[in-house]
């Protein structure tokens, strides 16, 4: 413990003080938030059930709406983004792209996939907007306007688009966004329940790497990411809209209606002016004003946010680019506050200056100084001593669960509603809400930080982060490239060529690392679209057929064992039945052995499963032994297995095994690909009936198929690095060197060897010489 | 040390700590139990549902059921049952064998009940009741829709329309037509079912054409549309000059639509209607009604009266007769292009994007591009477009044009007096 200088005591007691009366007050709010929110989901969801969506599609009645969707600099998803909108299921609608003045390409993919036209076009110029450059028609797509103008900002596109626009209701977008079927027609049946009060509606959107192909799920088969960063964000976003944004809605004081997906009445942004450029985001500072005058000027009027999910946005994938998004969000959400502070407190703004304006102020703008003090304040106590670590790591636990909370009940009640998540992808989100706290969290409060900065340095810039880069990235680039400059009949010839053979690879190539990366339900589709495309290549069909077994697949093994030692000891003989069965994102095993060794006989059952988590899995096992008489009578053990950046691969893992005293195994492991080579290295940690700690270095090299692999092994330590029955925690120090190998014969048979040998020495004798060797057969089914 | 924690509060804490974990495994746990047993359900119901499709007799009769299926449904509880009743996404068939299934175990009584509740806790209860009565064409069940439908719940009247119009009968549309005259629920969502009903309704439209209330003839006049009989025409005609603005909207909407002689004379009056949305959908009305007209003469007469809307003060307006103008296509351009030397910038310049759209201006540059000797009337023409749409206008014709043809309109556009353009 530190001795703490003078005074700090008294500071820390007051952070400890602001720090619980804070967490006190957010958890009052939240616990208010999260049961109005329940109300308002079910309503919703009750609401969606009755609505007759079939006559509204087919209804003359059914108000038309302008899409409009500022870009810049969006190449690599917007024609997706627009395809999206194009396929809209709506009776009447335009769809207004306004390119703000892009330097990447936007424009020439827009006009190539499109068939643009340039045409002269007088339009309306109620809002101020930088000046137009061109407007484009498509041939092929009679909805479609393209607007090319200088770079003016995002409200300024969109005050463009709106001088464009025909109809009245204004549905704006992101160019980054792709949006599901019907989108539109799910928030405009609720609008058109009360046009005349309803002025704004905002609806949920998820945030994906990728978000072209995130739509593509079937139905109760979404899937979350597999990308920790997204994952958080896609909950943040859905924590937000199913939670909090719901329960503001129903409260009358829903304070951003985001530009990801926002309709709005026509004849009210217009009233309003347009969006403003003086801000660095538009979305929330439109719906303070639109709130701060209609209850000014006591006008009846609703702006509500939905629960359904109705796209899917572009979300950062490196921390740097989500703290520079975050930042931005927290300046904008700074500067709105300020600027309409008056309404803070006051009853003649109702629940926007009693419970929305508190909120924000508190819980968004001030909250990152809050947090940091919290956090400070909590350290210093626990350096110094004034609160003991246990206190501490309670806290953290508190803190990790109580924030996972509003999270669950978002997964909760998003579930309850539309059912759209795989289950695995329903596993993986709520796992990962106690981690939020502990991850993702100190990044947004990183974030909060800098915006704070920047607000107080009245900074204005947008930063946009850079588009991730998709997985057939080179080859899309190429095409679009070569697609820009080429006269049109080359392209229509390097299309074909590039789809009928290009693409292939490009799919081995995304299969093969989404396999690397322990996504084999995905490497498998994928192979599925290329073995259509390319039905006679060999690789092909070979790298489908492994991984329909790898998804899908069982086998059926038996392995013989022996091990010998020199001078008189027992020889130890094993035969192990083993059956495996793959499933899309766990595999079981269940194994018998039978050993025998001093005479003595036992057998041992084990069960073991190995679930996909993220990149990596988890390796789970239970094992029983009825006499116990050289196995453990029971067994534990799990281990996490990580696939990372770099190649790298690692594990942590623990163990335990009930001999007459319970034996704990911690191991861990990591490892490098180089090429068709893995170098690893694992350490284990013997405690409890003996102490030890072993390591061992292994070398393995694969072959084409990234199956068969033969490799070479050594190990060194101070007990042997796999304990299997009481016999083994007497040595003192092992050294072993061994070689394994597999072999796949047709696709179906498997061999597997193992020879080593080595010198151990026991607390009962000197080094003896040892030696074994495993071989086991096997067939894939 | 002041800040050290007493033991009660370091157990209070541990307590916190369990009971927040505990939450959280508790409704994680809720959540995959949850969906793991809706996974269950859902595989049940598409056993069911499929058994009713492969059904031909009526399984909303309890004989009909096979057991299998009866316990299938005996397995669902009551508030699941009711939810799929009043799930309009479902198939029919299904729900009509759920609502039987639901009126059998809990005896009408019990539901008529259900579906007459008041108190704002039960509405959705009283929402599927009133669906499962609805569908089994329960006695009374028109009566209970009609209170519904005037309920100050916006739900409950919602789904009584939806219901009423899966009805489908004559007194479903009464009641119906009866909510509208009343606005006891948003016109355009009753008028949506009306629109879309399963038997003709016009008989019951036709009296409202002379009621007192604006916006019951307005309705009536907009619903009328969809009928070809064009007996009532006459009556619809005759609201041409009807005090009230949307009204007179809809006559010309729905007599261009119903494609009546007296669709053209009554557009052809509403052009210079005050109203300026009334001027924009008589130029619609025009505009359909000329695209059927064979006479090339009268369609350039309609465009002769449209024109001069393009210097309408009303940008609405002036959208109308651009659209309109370019649906007549290039035939009528000498109409349009008289436009081109109005007084009014407006009408100047959207003449020549009309001729613009019209593929005019494409047509003639490809002409002269190919060595054409344009008259003096078509230069004329060129020139007063290329005028007033400006550069872009001449930027935006170049672009579309085959680039082999750029020395030739180069060359055009000098002698146009457009000196020193460069086409790029």
């Amino acid at each position: 413990m530190i001795a703490a200088p003078h005074g700090v005591e008294a500071v820390a007691y007051v952070g400890v003080l602001v720090t619980a009366a804070y967490t006190f007050l957010l958890v009052v709010y939240v616990l208010l938030m999260l049961g109005v929110a329940l109300w308002e989901n079910q309503f919703r969801h009750r609401q969606r059930d009755t609505e007759d969506y079939d006559a509204l599609l087919g209804s003359r009645y059914t108000i038309p709406v302008s899409v409009i969707a500022p870009v810049f600099n969006e190449q690599s998803v917007v024609i997706p983004a627009v395809r999206s909108l194009l396929r809209l299921s709506y009776p009447q609608l335009e769809v207004i792209v306004v390119d703000d003045g892009s330097t990447d390409g936007t424009l020439d993919t827009l006009i190539a996939e499109f068939k643009l036209e340039p045409r002269q076009v007088f339009f309306r110029d109620f809002l101020a907007a930088r000046p137009v450059r061109t407007v484009y028609r498509s041939e092929s797509e009679p909805g479609l306007i393209v607007v090319s103008k200088e770079n003016g900002g995002k409200a300024d596109a969109l005050n463009c688009g709106i001088n464009f626009a025909r109809y009245r209701y204004l549905c704006c977008v992101d160019g980054d966004t792709v949006f599901a079927p019907d989108a539109l027609l799910t928030t405009m049946s609720v609008i058109a329940k009360d046009p005349a009060r309803i002025l704004g509606t905002a609806s949920l959107f998820g945030v994906s790497l990728e978000p072209e192909t995130a739509l593509l799920a079937t139905p109760h088969a979404a899937k979350t990411n597999d990308h920790l960063l997204a994952d958080f964000q896609h909950l943040d976003l859905m924590r937000s809209f199913v939670a909090y944004r719901a329960a503001w809605s129903r409260l009358e004081c829903m304070l951003c209606v985001s530009g990801g997906f926002g309709v709005w009445r026509r004849d009210v942004i217009m009233e309003m002016g347009g969006f403003s450029s003086s801000f660095t985001c538009e979305d929330i500072e439109m719906t303070f004003r639109i709130h701060e005058k209609f209850l000014r000027e006591k006008r009846p009027y609703r702006i509500l946010s939905l629960p359904g999910m109705v796209a899917q946005t572009e979300g950062p994938k490196s921390i740097r680019s989500l703290i520079s998004q975050r930042a931005r969000w927290q300046r904008v959400t700074m500067e709105t506050v300020w600027d309409y502070r008056r309404m803070l407190g006051r009853q003649r703004y109702r629940s926007i200056g009693l419970v929305g304006m508190p909120y924000y102020l508190l819980f968004e703008c001030l909250a990152p100084l809050f947090q940091i003090l919290s956090l400070l304040t909590l350290i210093v106590a626990a350096v110094f001593g004034f609160l003991g670590w246990k206190v501490y790591v309670m806290f953290l636990g508190i803190m990790s669960f109580g924030t996972a909370i509003p999270t669950t009940v978002s997964v909760m009640l998003n579930d309850a509603g539309f059912r759209g998540y795989s289950m695995a992808a329903l596993i993986r989100m709520l796992a990962l809400g106690p981690l939020d706290f502990l991850l993702y969290r100190p990044i947004i409060l990183y974030a909060g930080l800098r915006g704070f900065w920047e607000f107080l340095r009245k900074e204005k810039g947008w930063k946009k982060f850079e588009r991730n880069v998709r997985k057939a990235a080179p080859v899309a680039m190429l095409l679009l490239v070569m697609l820009s400059v080429v006269p049109s009949p080359a392209r229509a010839q390097i299309r074909s060529a590039i789809t009928e053979t290009t693409n292939v690879d490009s799919l081995v190539a995304h299969a093969t690392t989404k396999r690397r990366l322990n996504d084999r339900p995905s490497a498998l589709a994928i192979m599925e679209r290329a073995d259509r495309l390319a039905p006679d290549r060999a690789d092909v069909d070979a790298l489908y057929h492994l991984l329909r077994w790898e998804v899908y697949g069982s086998e059926a093994k038996v392995t013989g064992s022996y091990e010998a030692w020199d001078g008189d000891r027992d020889p130890w003989r094993q035969v192990q039945l083993a059956f495996r069965q793959n499933a899309p994102n766990i595999t079981g095993v269940a194994r018998v052995s039978h050993a025998t060794r001093f005479g003595l006989r036992d057998d041992n059952i084990e069960l073991e499963a190995y679930p996909r988590i993220g990149t990596g899995y988890a390796a789970l096992s239970l094992g029983y032994s009825p006499d116990a008489k050289l196995y453990a009578r029971r067994s534990v053990a799990t281990e996490l297995f990580g696939v990372f950046r770099g190649n790298l691969e690692g594990s942590i893992g623990y163990r335990r095994l009930d001999f007459a005293d319970a034996v704990n195994v911690l191991t861990g492991s990591a490892g490098v690909y180089d090429r068709d080579c893995l170098y690893s290295v694992r350490v284990h940690d013997v405690s409890g009936g003996a102490d030890g700690r072993s390591l061992v270095v292994a070398a393995r090299r694969y072959f084409a198929d990234g199956v068969q692999f033969a490799g070479v092994y050594l190990g060194a330590g101070s007990i042997r690095e796999d304990v299997r029955t009481q016999a083994d925690l007497t040595s003192i120090s092992s050294r072993t060197v061994g070689g394994d190998a597999m072999l796949l014969v047709n696709g179906r048979w498997v061999v597997t060897l193992r020879a080593e040998a080595g010198r151990v020495s026991t607390r009962s004798g000197g080094p003896v010489t040892q030696t074994s060797t495993s071989v086991g057969f096997g067939i894939r089914l | 040390m002041v800040l050290r924690f007493p033991a009660d509060v370091e157990r209070a804490l541990s307590v916190a700590f369990q009971a927040t974990l505990v939450l959280w495994l508790g409704l994680s746990v809720y959540v995959v139990a949850n969906r793991v047993l809706y996974n269950r359900r859902a595989r049940r119901l598409s056993e069911v549902a499929r058994q009713i499709a492969n059904q031909a007799h009526d399984l909303t009769a309890p004989l009909q059921r096979s057991a299998a299926l009866d316990h299938v449904l005996a397995r669902l509880p009551r508030r699941v049952l009711y939810q799929l009743i009043a799930d309009v996404s479902a198939p029919t068939k299904l729900t009509d064998v759920f609502a039987a299934y639901a009126l059998e175990r809990w005896v009408l009584p019990r539901t008529l009940r259900d579906a007459s509740a008041r108190p704002r806790r039960g509405k959705w209860r009283r929402i599927s009741a009133l669906f499962a009565l609805g569908y089994v064409r329960a006695a009374g069940i028109h009566d209970l829709l009609e209170r519904a439908l005037f309920d100050a719940d916006a739900e409950v009247a919602s789904a009584a329309v939806v219901i009423l119009h899966r009805l489908g009968d004559r007194r479903a549309a009464e009641i119906l037509i009866a909510g509208l005259r009343a606005r006891a629920y948003q016109p355009s969502r009753i008028a949506t079912q009306l629109d879309q009903f399963a038997i003709p309704i016009d008989a019951l439209l036709r009296p409202l054409l002379a009621d007192p209330l604006p916006h019951v003839r307005y309705w009536a006049v907009s619903l009328l549309a969809k009928y070809s009989d064009v007996s009532f025409a006459t009556e619809i005609a005759a609201l041409a000059d009807d005090p009230d603005a949307a009204v007179r909207k809809a006559v010309r909407a729905t007599l261009s639509a119903i494609n009546d002689a007296a669709a053209a004379p009554v557009a052809l009056r509403g052009l210079d209607d005050p109203v300026p949305y009334v001027r924009a959908t008589a130029i619609r009305a025009l505009a359909k009604v000329a695209a059927d007209e064979p006479d090339s003469g009268v369609r350039r007469e309609y465009a002769g009266r449209i024109a001069p809307l393009l210097a309408d003060r009303e940008w609405d307006v002036r959208f109308a007769a651009k659209e309109s103008l370019v649906a007549f296509g290039p035939s009528i351009w000498r109409e349009v292009s008289a436009q081109l030397d109005a007084p009014d910038k407006f009408a100047r310049n959207g003449a020549a994007e009309v001729l613009q759209n019209i593929g005019l201006l494409d047509q003639l540059i490809d002409e002269v591009g190919h060595g054409s000797d344009p008259s003096a009337d078509v230069l004329s023409v060129l020139e007063r477009s290329f005028r007033e749409g400006g550069a872009g206008m001449i930027d935006a014709a170049a672009a579309r044009s085959n680039p082999a043809l750029f020395p030739s309109i180069e060359n055009l556009l000098t002698r146009l007096r457009f000196v020193g353009v460069r086409i790029s």
